[in-house]
């Protein structure tokens, strides 16, 4: 792989805003079973720069990226063409099969070719990298987490894959203080990474390393959180109630808050951690959103949301 | 201290240029209605400012309407090694090695034109952190630092995706920009092949040049009062690249004019070089008119500068520049308090981004490739969506082709032909050859004009439905006219979008627009003569296509009215005898491939008026609204 230019990413600590996207996040590393996410905002919100920036602090490196127009032998994995032309059959590992135990993540995944997608519904739902083409026969067990990031107005996803992606986080626009500090951040930023001893970014860096330590803390223990039957029948009921398309959202909400309860140092999942996740977990399974409308939620969602939890709390 | 005062368009895009050049983070810079001969001289100029403010060499690539993924991404070669022919692939003009290879210099002459691989190109790589590539075997990634410079006609934003637009932040308009060449050297230069015009922009001023040649911006900090007035300055402006963009624009003057802190009155000259006004006070533009002397205040603001970087070539220049052209687009005459809010849409002053106002004109999802389902055999016109071993030798795709035979050059059939034919060159056999596989380039259209003003109490979705059904069963266009909406940004005028299938979910939305006062009718029809004509005679792919149109054919708004944008008095039946005429104009056209009818809304009275239009386009009436009117629809 050539690597040219070094590559300069704002540290996670230093990003502006963004709450629901570094949450969602969070809870797919404390919980990778959540299955990833999707990031879905207006054009120039800083959503790769959030993704790769968490990468960055949780693996020490950018994450495994598809681009858009890749070349299908790339993402299931071909022949190493150099050593092909000298006699050698030497295999080339596949995007999906780097991505392997991680994330795969996808920037502006709403414009990837349509056979790509299909490679990777076949391998994210059966869990089986199958390859066979060009005298190769291999077969491997991977699963990985789904990262995207889109931009709805250059359309949306086919259901299926909406379907793959655990959360969804729908960026909102910073306000005028926020943007302004933003903008602020922005150009510091500039100026401080041509210098090899700031200590804005010194200082970034290691509260991205207490963070990191915090989630692998979380991660670590949030097989011991309790999650109560009242609790998963909560989980449950939001489902139906939202109208959530198959099982898998009741599924993730309950995955996302016991998550989010980890990383509140909670020993149980509460309420209030199902709620603060739902949103997240849902809105992209009700029935608009699985058959190709938007995915939105709205004043009315949320008060429907808060009435169903007032009527769970004990 | 100097403050700019931003005169001929020279001089703006000149400045604008020297920014890029000096601010690595300003990587897009978009000109509006450059004209198209002045594109090589600009780029020469940018190009030659990066060599200045880089040390480095300007690789230089140009994408066009018939750019590929292929083009872009790997460079592909064949190179003989120890007497054996190896294919190699290498990073290809988009792929960044700066400072090694130069630094990367991209030219989109038409913005509006480029294609789908230069677009979504555009959209992976301008603005990011990072880019990859993952084709072919082939793996890089690299931080790109490439600039690019784009051009494209004002009138026509409205076809570019918002998305790609976004990517260009910086915008200046460089409408009056003039060669400065006379006609006899012009003519001279045609003909004998020299550089068209070395001085277009005028020479850079020496202070800034000083600045670029230091190789690195130096320190400059931005006040927060400074970023809070850029905010000021943005509104609510989706996302936030123009505020970044807007804030790396100033600094990049303040360091080009010396300072070390960006205060508010650089982000003041920033917001004039790009055309931006003020939205809290919109009587009181922030930029300087070009063809009146500044105000009182302003100019003691001038005056007490010290250094404002113009020579006596540069104001020559600018007079040489000026005359013709001091009509500017983004900005608007001196601070008049007299009037306090606007007398029409059309004196509005343009802004930087007109996409934020201008009806979307452009395909859904126009960064997606194209379906590939059809229900006919496309032609080999459309996209690329990927390759497939060739049955012909049309439309090949060579880098796959070779690619496919490299694998298998040391297969011992292979290596002795090789050997046999004491050439040592790579052995390409039939069944490597690949070949695009293309989405198809549509032939079948839809041209569906809906009057809302004739829909009361009627479902007009069943009439349409057979037709509707045909244009999604054929893989059809859809080309939807609107007449007489109620939403719609001006009543007079009819309003089109085009659709490449029926799922768009904008035709959805345009069956139930409830209706308006005025009925455009005339303006519709002469939208869709411009269709059929472009369809037929520009797009030769479409073979068949239907016209149908929805009205009562109470059209009541002449098509002098629609052109203009305002009605002049009574207009009796001024609006149905322009309606008739340009029907007329269709069926004079004369296509055996097209099929017209007009969905018979039962007008009462005027109940002969839709079979009058039928009988103009040489068209038939068919039975749509079967039911009593009952009430509003919408």
């Amino acid at each position: 792989m050539i690597n040219s230019g070094e590559v300069l990413i704002l540290p996670y600590h230093h990003v502006v805003g963004q709450a629901d996207v570094k949450l969602a996040l969070e809870l797919n590393f404390i919980a990778p079973r959540i299955g990833g996410v999707l990031i879905s905002g207006q054009r120039g919100t800083a959503k790769s720069t959030v993704v790769r920036a968490f990468s960055l602090m949780t693996r020490d490196r950018l994450p495994v990226t598809l681009p858009i127009n890749a070349t299908d032998d790339r993402v299931r994995g071909g022949w190493v063409l150099d050593a092909l032309m000298q006699g050698e059959a030497k295999e080339q590992m596949g995007l999906l099969e780097e991505a392997n135990g991680g994330l795969l993540y996808v920037d502006e995944v709403n414009l990837l070719d349509d056979h790509i997608v299909n490679i990777i519904l076949d391998v994210a739902s059966t869990g089986v990298l199958t390859v066979q083409r060009e005298a190769a026969d291999r077969v491997k067990h991977i699963s990985f987490g789904l990262v995207g990031t889109m931009n709805p107005e250059e359309g949306g996803l086919r259901p299926q894959l909406l379907d793959r992606f655990g959360l969804m986080v729908i960026v909102s626009e910073l306000d005028p203080a926020l943007r302004q500090t933003m903008v602020s951040t922005v150009l510091r930023f500039d100026e401080e990474a041509s210098r090899s001893d700031s200590r804005w970014i010194k200082n970034g860096l290691e509260n991205d390393l207490r963070l990191r330590n915090r989630l692998e803390y979380a991660r670590e223990r949030v097989h011991k959180v309790v999650i109560s039957r009242r609790v998963a029948k909560l989980c449950a009921d939001l489902a139906a109630q939202f109208n959530a398309v198959g099982h898998r959202g009741e599924v993730v909400t309950a995955l996302a808050a016991r998550a989010l309860a980890a990383r509140d140092g909670s020993d149980e999942v509460k309420v209030q951690h199902v709620g603060k996740v739902a949103p997240m977990a849902l809105q992209h399974r009700r029935h608009d959103a699985a058959h190709g409308g938007p995915a939105e939620w709205t004043e009315d969602d949320s008060a429907l949301l808060d009435r169903i939890l007032g009527e769970a709390k004990p | 201290m100097s403050v700019y005062e931003f005169g001929a368009a020279a001089r703006r895009v000149l400045l604008a240029l020297a920014c890029a050049a000096l601010e690595p983070g300003l990587t897009g810079v978009l000109l509006f209605d450059l004209d198209p001969e002045l594109v090589e001289p600009v780029t020469e100029e940018f190009a030659s400012m990066l060599r200045l403010a880089t040390g480095c060499s300007v690789r230089r690539t140009t994408l066009g309407a018939s750019t590929r993924d292929d083009e872009l991404w790997l460079q592909p070669s064949l190179r003989l090694d120890k007497g054996r022919m190896v294919f190699a692939t290498a990073p290809g003009p988009l792929v960044d090695n700066a400072p090694a290879d130069g630094v990367g210099l991209v030219i989109v002459p038409d913005l509006v034109r480029l294609s789908l691989a230069g677009a979504r190109a555009a959209v992976q790589t301008l603005g990011a952190d990072v880019a990859s590539i993952e084709r072919y075997g082939f793996r890089a990634r690299w931080r790109p630092q490439a600039r690019w410079l784009a051009a494209c006609d004002m009138q026509e934003v409205a076809q570019i995706s918002p998305h790609l637009l976004d990517r260009f932040p910086v915008r200046v308009n460089a409408a009056g920009l003039r060669s400065s060449l006379n006609a006899v050297d012009l003519v001279l230069g045609a003909i004998l092949g020299e550089k068209a015009d070395s001085e277009l922009l005028g020479p850079l001023p020496d202070a800034w040049h000083v600045v670029l040649a230091r190789r690195g911006r130096p320190r400059c900090l931005l006040p927060d009062e400074a970023a809070g007035r850029i905010v000021e300055l943005l509104g609510a402006a989706p996302g936030g690249r123009r505020a970044v963009a807007l804030a790396r624009l100033t600094r990049a003057l303040a360091v080009l004019d010396g300072a070390g802190v960006a205060d508010v009155r650089y982000v003041e000259a920033a917001a004039r070089l790009i055309g931006l006004h003020d939205p809290t006070h919109p009587s009181a533009p922030t930029a300087v008119d070009d063809s009146t002397p500044p105000a009182a205040e302003t100019a003691a603001v001038l005056r007490a500068t010290t250094d404002v970087p113009r020579s006596a070539g540069d104001v020559d220049q600018d007079r040489a520049n000026a005359a013709p052209a001091m009509q500017p687009l983004f900005e608007s005459g001196r601070p008049d308090t007299l009037d306090a809010f606007l007398v029409d849409e059309r004196d509005r002053p343009a802004s930087p981004y007109p996409e934020d106002e201008a009806q979307p004109l452009r395909e859904f999802a126009p960064l997606k490739t194209p379906w590939q389902q059809r229900a006919e055999p496309s032609s080999t016109r459309g996209h690329v969506v990927g390759v497939r071993q060739a049955s012909t030798l049309r439309d090949l795709a060579f880098v796959p082709s070779v690619m496919e035979a490299a694998k298998y050059q040391n297969l011992p059939g292979r290596r002795s032909r090789a050997t046999h034919d004491a050439c040592n060159q790579l052995v390409v056999s039939p069944s490597d050859l690949r070949s695009y596989v293309r989405a198809p380039a549509p032939e079948r259209m839809l041209v569906m004009l809906l009057d809302h003003t004739c829909r009361k109490g009627w479902d007009w979705e069943i009439a349409l439905a057979p037709y509707l059904q045909w244009a999604y069963v054929s893989r059809a266009n859809t080309c939807v006219i609107e007449v007489g909406s109620r939403h719609t940004p001006s009543e007079l005028r009819a309003h089109k979008f085009t659709a490449k299938s029926v799922l768009d979910p904008r035709i959805g939305s345009a069956l139930y627009r409830p209706a308006g006062r005025a009925s455009p009718l005339a303006h519709g029809l002469e939208l869709i003569r411009q269709v059929l004509r472009h369809a037929f005679q520009h797009q030769s792919s479409v073979d068949e296509a239907w016209l149908v149109v929805v009205s009562d054919g109470r059209g009541n708004v002449p098509l002098q009215s629609s052109l203009v944008g305002q009605v002049t008095g009574p207009v009796g039946r001024e609006g149905v005898e322009d309606a008739l005429t340009v029907a007329e104009d269709i069926g004079a056209m004369g296509q055996i491939r097209l099929h017209t009818l007009v969905v018979d809304a039962a007008p009462s009275p005027y109940s002969d008026l839709p079979f009058q239009l039928a009988r103009a386009m040489n068209g038939v009436v068919v039975a749509g609204r079967v039911t009593e009117m009952t009430g509003d629809a919408s």
